[in-house]
């Protein structure tokens, strides 16, 4: 938890710098705070990925996938439906960046539900295939939305400003990586979760969320950071 | 390091390694080969799709040089509207949304910067109905 409230809140002050572009209208922002809170979770979400046997939060990784999932579809959807003309960016000739997104969303939403016992079972012959192919399809989907943000050049604006973002979303899933490969464990000296409590932070997590994207989009049209 | 399904495995008989390999290159070309028609799809889809309506009203840009826009008339590359090339010549018809997107934003973006009222910067539907004023 705080590690993932530390990665939003630095994501939205990356956002919110001064060179930031200016504000779009408060749904208009809120739907993109959404998307970003979206990403941040699975950013966060790269910090705690252990083997079961490893990992005392796991019910809490799959409940914050979850939330992933649902704050990057309320960004997909909240635009198709505030803005109908959007859906030509679903379309096969809309410009890269944007199918990139389109992927980066079905690669959230196929690892999420393909992490449930179910589905898993049916598409994964082990649960080391399982963890191998999860790996691949998180670090595309977060490749692949990071090339979405960029590409768009809605928010993320000169150089600097990319750099700085490129440097959150891919230092901290690389360190996690990193150190859990060559050192120690992140997660094994954590307290274990129950089942009640993990499923209450998924909640909480959700619910911060969606603030955090509401006092984005309030702050960036009401105090008009340019 | 090898890929450990590329060795022949211990009780597995070598026409079945074969079957598999060859199954293994099938569908990485069948792979590839839909990866090359999307991309040909694309970019026909991007040359015949029609235009989405613009509402563009001249008179508020009144304030832009009318060679901003109509380039053409000072370069000599036509007397014609933006779309009859930006719509028809292959060398440029992949980068009409990118071009045309860039050229109407990127004025906006920068009146607003200045606290002017600069025009739609984000939503789609803004600009994009049908024609209203001259």
């Amino acid at each position: 938890m705080p590690t993932l409230a530390l990665i939003c809140v630095a994501m939205l002050a990356i956002i919110l710098l001064p060179r930031g572009l200016p504000a779009a209208g408060f749904l208009w922002d809120f739907f993109n705070g959404l998307g970003f809170c979206g990403l941040a979770v699975l950013i966060a979400l790269a910090w705690d990925s252990e083997s079961p046997a490893r990992n005392p939060r796991l019910r809490l990784h799959r409940n914050l996938a979850v939330v992933s999932s649902i704050l990057i579809s309320g960004h997909v959807l909240g635009f198709l439906v505030w803005d109908p003309t959007v859906i030509e960016y679903l379309k096969l000739r809309a410009p890269l960046y944007m199918l990139a997104g389109i992927g980066g969303y079905l690669l959230v939403v196929l690892a999420t539900v393909s992490s449930f016992p179910t589905p898993r079972r049916v598409l994964y012959r082990g649960f080391s295939r399982f963890r191998q192919w999860h790996l691949i399809v998180s670090v595309a989907a977060i490749l692949t939305s990071v090339w979405h943000v960029l590409g768009t050049n809605f928010v993320i604006n000169g150089i600097l400003h990319s750099l700085l973002f490129c440097l959150l979303v891919l230092s901290v899933p690389a360190y996690a990586y990193g150190r859990r490969r060559f050192t120690a464990s992140l997660t094994r000296s954590a307290p274990p979760l129950s089942d009640d409590l993990a499923d209450r932070q998924g909640i909480t997590s959700f619910a911060a969320c969606l603030a955090l994207a509401g006092v984005y989009a309030g702050a960036k049209n009401l105090c008009c950071f340019t | 390091m090898p890929c450990a399904g590329w060795r022949l495995r211990r009780g597995q008989k070598p026409v079945l390694f074969h079957i598999a390999a060859g199954a293994r290159i099938v569908a990485g070309t069948a792979l590839v080969a839909f990866v090359v028609m999307l991309i040909v799809l694309r970019e026909k889809s991007i040359a015949d799709a029609p235009m989405l309506p613009v509402n563009f009203a001249h008179m508020d840009h009144k304030s832009v040089s009318c060679i901003d826009c109509h380039h053409n008339f000072n370069d000599s590359t036509g007397l014609g509207l933006c779309f009859e090339c930006h719509k028809t010549d292959p060398a440029i018809v992949a980068l009409i949304e990118e071009q045309f997107h860039d050229l109407c934003r990127n004025c906006h973006l920068e009146k607003q910067a200045l606290a002017e009222d600069g025009g739609p910067t984000r939503q789609c539907f803004a600009c994009h109905e049908g024609d209203e004023l001259p």
